[in-house]
């Protein structure tokens, strides 16, 4: 259960009251009068709402009951009042709201008491109001002679109590179910003076079923017998007369007389008449015409819409002539109409169009009509519906606007947008969190682009969201344009100091790939590590391909994460001059960490350029390298490419050279994959320097002793063996050449 | 134990909400009057964009039940049909706030009303929190905002169905 009705469940079973769970919500009832009351519990809103019917039932809202409602709702603290149609019953609701808090356990015996309250003090006042027996302001009344409510009283029995008597009632209701307070109201009396005036002057016949009164036929025949020309024959009795006296008419006429001037009335025939007189009336020459006129132009438009129309590209003259004649030619009945169209006739244009988009016709066809009607009669529509799109106070009119302006396909226009788009900012709207319009509009500039130039001049007027949707749409990346690039990134770049906490602008330029040069720099710094590794990585990335030097200020930075983040930035770019600052800076960090990933990094570029800065990160003693580093390098260099690796290695040997410089490269070269340093270790054995040899010849001895073949130095190995000035670089090759050959040099 | 509705033990006193909501105005930094009757009045918007709703808060019978009550348009001569129907529909839709056509003060008229009902805790801590106070001036702002306009129309003869469009653009 929910943690809020699971609070208000309690707090209520707390107050004695019986608590059931119901689909609607809970229902609870106080066990003194049965009438069950409903809550709803809203646990997003946090809102708790008890309802409880205190008149059922009622079967019209009438205005006198809609008053005395209105008069309660006024006067009574915590209640409200609403007729429900569909249930036939008036409510009464509490309810009780906090965003923090929960419903504390006076609240909720409020939200039960108060409506009890109501119930037992305004529920009957309001069905008499609602029966028709009194009007409201017998309340008013009632409220002044009764003085204090008497729930508020300190009445010892609270005003619920006089249910009681209905507690074993099955289905409860709120009115007295008792045969002896039946109530005999004046509504079902007819005459002023009660039954007294009603048998001194009886009320006319009641109507038959189908409403009509009883016909006059009899009195018309004794109109006709009384002047019939008939002498009066002896009065005989006759059981009908006597049975039925209304048959007999006064001054004693008889039944024979009667039935003749029935005779005559039915075949009474009227003088004879000329029968051509109608058709050759004006009237009917008039209506012959109208008809003949009418089939004829039925017959046309019927071949208009079938043959003519469907070639003319659809329904617009139709339409058009429509929206033009239908209050002029084809006006309904007056007591038929809206009297909204009358209204709407007197007005012409812009007035038109605020009026039909304030309160539009809920015709759809005579509200296109009557739109059609007042942009034809602005002149200029694009400014007419920009000014209540944009300008008119209410969110709803200005969404019909809107729909109006993209039904007349103003938004297919560039020049049109942006115009409705500066009179939206211009008014605020886009800061109105219910408008709609600076939305839809900005959507569909995502889906449409506009011109370069037009969001570039619209930059200058754009404010809030709007100015940062219109630089989103500018920092887009123009492959192969490197002038547009130019172009947005210098129309950005004025706008930089607009920039907020999220670097937007900024942003912006560095999609574009033209951007200052410390942009990278700034952004790291202004939104961090993680949206640099995550989010913002490519965008990066790319603008360090550019732009290689604006890590630098990265590489230098205090921080060893931001240090090392620059490194991931340069290997991601992988470009000659990245692994230049690669080899440069990272490699010679003061952090492990930074120097572990730089070496990683060139090794994953696989740039044989790092080669000779790997050849000097593997010697270098001040300080010392980590033995870690040191693995690192040689695996860096042994995944270099071997030939472009060795030959790069191979230029640091030239006997010119400084031995310092001969020997790195040496050492390097023993760290070739696969042994591919070995002809250039060979050319080494031959440096004028001893310390040089000796580290080539002992290379050599490790690569031997390592498993690789160095069968193509054997004659080297012989000659060095023989010759060498230094005897350790001799006996070493000595061995080697025993090694490979089976025998001594 | 069988409930005994009580409502006067249970609405605290009125002089102790009041003085909990000056204090809750203050805190939201809500400048008010008070008039002769010492009920208060406030003008508030959340935001530039909503126009300001004037609000009186006063009690009932000098029981704790607290009642802001904002002005959203004058009624000239007799409540439409159509009115009838609008107001009748958002008491049954709106749970937390009630229309009705009243009395204006001074015998000025007759006015369509918006009010919203705050039960003040008696269980320690503040009768009215101030963010319960926000929210319910917040709302009243609201309702002005999207249902002033609709229920103008509606007394001028438009449908009540405008208030029922309305509410369901809201939501």
């Amino acid at each position: 259960m929910s943690s809020l009705r699971a609070a208000v469940t309690k707090g209520l079973e707390a107050l004695g009251l019986t608590v059931e769970g119901d689909r609607a919500g809970l229902v609870v009832s106080d066990g003194v009068d049965g009438q069950k009351m409903v809550v709803r519990v809203d646990e997003n809103e946090r809102v708790v709402r008890l309802e409880r019917t205190i008149c059922y039932p009622v079967d019209d809202f009438s205005p006198d009951l809609s008053r005395a409602m209105d008069w309660l709702n006024q006067r009574r603290a915590g209640v409200c009042f609403a007729y429900h149609e569909a249930q036939r019953a008036l409510l009464v609701a509490t309810t009780w709201t906090s965003p923090s808090r929960d419903p504390s356990p006076n609240q909720l015996h409020l939200l039960v008491a108060l409506a009890l309250e109501a119930a037992g003090r305004d529920g009957p006042q309001l069905e008499r109001v609602a029966e028709g027996e009194t009007s409201w302001e017998s309340l008013v009344e009632g409220e002044a002679d009764d003085g204090p409510a008497p729930g508020r009283s300190e009445a010892a029995d609270p005003p619920t109590r006089a249910f009681a008597g209905r507690a074993d009632a099955a289905d409860p209701s709120t009115r007295s179910l008792n045969v002896a307070h039946v109530r005999t109201t004046t509504r079902f009396m007819d005459h002023a003076d009660g039954p007294d005036g009603e048998a001194a002057d009886p009320p006319p016949p009641p109507r038959r079923p189908s409403g009509l009164q009883p016909t006059r036929r009899f009195e018309e025949l004794d109109e006709y017998a009384a002047r019939g020309a008939e002498p009066e024959p002896e009065p005989t009795p006759a059981r009908g007369a006597q049975a039925n006296p209304e048959l007999t008419p006064r001054g004693g006429m008889s039944r024979t007389a009667l039935q003749m001037a029935v005779y005559r009335v039915d075949n009474e025939k009227a003088d004879r008449v000329d029968m051509t007189v109608g058709r050759r009336s004006l009237g009917y020459r008039a209506f012959r015409g109208g008809l003949l006129l009418a089939l004829l132009g039925g017959g046309g438009y019927a071949v208009y819409t079938a043959f003519i129309d469907p070639f003319l590209g659809g329904r617009g003259l139709v339409e058009q002539l429509k929206g033009l004649t239908s209050g002029l030619i084809s006006q309904p009945p007056t007591d038929q109409l809206d009297p909204r169209i009358a209204e709407r006739q007197t007005l012409e244009g812009q007035a038109l169009l605020v009026a039909e988009l304030e309160d539009p016709l809920p015709d759809p066809e005579l509200h296109r009509a009557y739109i059609s009607r007042a942009l034809n009669g602005v002149g200029d529509k694009v400014p007419a519906l920009i000014e209540v799109a944009a300008g008119h106070r209410t969110v709803e009119v200005r969404a019909r606007a809107y729909g109006v302006w993209v039904d007349q396909g103003l938004n297919a226009d560039d020049a049109t947008r942006m115009r409705l788009l500066r009179a939206v900012v211009e008014h605020g709207r886009h800061e109105d969190a219910l408008d709609r319009v600076a939305v839809d509009l900005i959507a569909s500039l995502r889906t449409k682009e506009p011109g370069e130039e037009a969001l570039i001049a619209a930059l200058r007027w754009a404010k809030g969201s709007v100015f940062y949707a219109l630089v989103d749409l500018l920092g887009q990346p123009t492959p192969g344009d490197d002038a547009a690039a130019k172009r947005r990134s210098e129309a950005l770049g004025a706008y930089l100091a607009r920039d907020t906490a999220e670097f937007p602008v900024l942003r912006a330029m560095l999609r574009t790939g033209i951007a200052p040069p410390d942009a990278a720099a700034r952004l790291v710094q202004g939104k961090g590590i993680e949206w640099a590794r995550g989010e913002g990585r490519q965008q990066l990335t790319e603008f360090v391909v550019e732009n290689p030097d604006s890590v630098a200020p990265l590489l230098r930075a205090e921080d060893e994460e931001v240090r090392l983040l620059a490194v991931e930035l340069l290997v991601g770019a992988g470009t000659p001059a990245a692994v230049d600052r690669v080899a440069r800076l990272g490699l010679r960090d003061a952090a492990l960490r930074v120097r572990l990933r730089a070496a990683r990094g060139l090794a994953q570029v696989g740039n044989a350029e790092a080669a000779w800065p790997l050849a000097l990160a593997l010697s270098r003693r001040d300080p010392p390298p980590e033995q870690a580093f040191v693995d690192e390098v040689r695996r860096a260099l042994a995944r270099l490419p071997v030939a472009a690796c060795v030959a790069k290695l191979r230029e640091h040997l030239a006997p010119t050279l400084p031995v310092g410089e001969r020997y790195y490269a040496v050492v390097a070269l023993g760290a070739v994959q696969n042994a591919g340093g070995l002809p250039a270790l060979l050319e080494a054995l031959k440096d004028p320097d001893a310390q040089v040899r000796r580290k080539a010849i002992d290379l050599c001895a490790e690569l031997q002793g390592g498993g690789a073949n160095l069968s193509s130095g054997v004659a080297t190995f012989r000659e060095i063996a023989r010759s060498d000035a230094d005897a350790g670089v001799r006996q070493v090759a000595a061995r080697l050449y025993k090694a490979i050959v089976g025998r001594d040099p | 134990m069988s409930f005994v509705p009580d409502v006067s033990a249970h609405a605290g006193d009125a002089a102790r909400v009041a003085n909990d909501l000056r204090a809750a105005l203050k805190e939201l930094k809500v400048p008010f009057k008070e008039d002769g009757r010492r009920d208060l009045w406030v003008e508030y918007t959340p935001s530039p964009s909503y126009q300001a709703i004037a609000v009186r808060f006063f009690f009932h019978d000098r029981l704790g039940v607290c009642c802001a009550e904002g002005l959203l348009g004058e009624v000239a001569g007799e409540v439409h049909e159509e009115l009838r129907m609008a107001i009748n529909y958002l008491a049954l839709e709106l749970s937390t706030f009630r229309f009705y056509v009243g009395d204006l003060a001074q015998g000025r008229g007759r006015g369509i009303h918006v009010r919203h009902d705050l039960l003040p805790s008696t269980g320690g801590g503040p009768a009215i929190h101030p963010r319960e106070l926000r929210q319910a001036l917040t709302g009243l702002c609201a309702q002005k905002a999207v249902f002033a306009d609709p229920l103008r129309r509606c007394q001028e003869g438009a449908s009540w169905r405008n208030v029922k469009d309305a509410l369901r653009a809201l939501k």
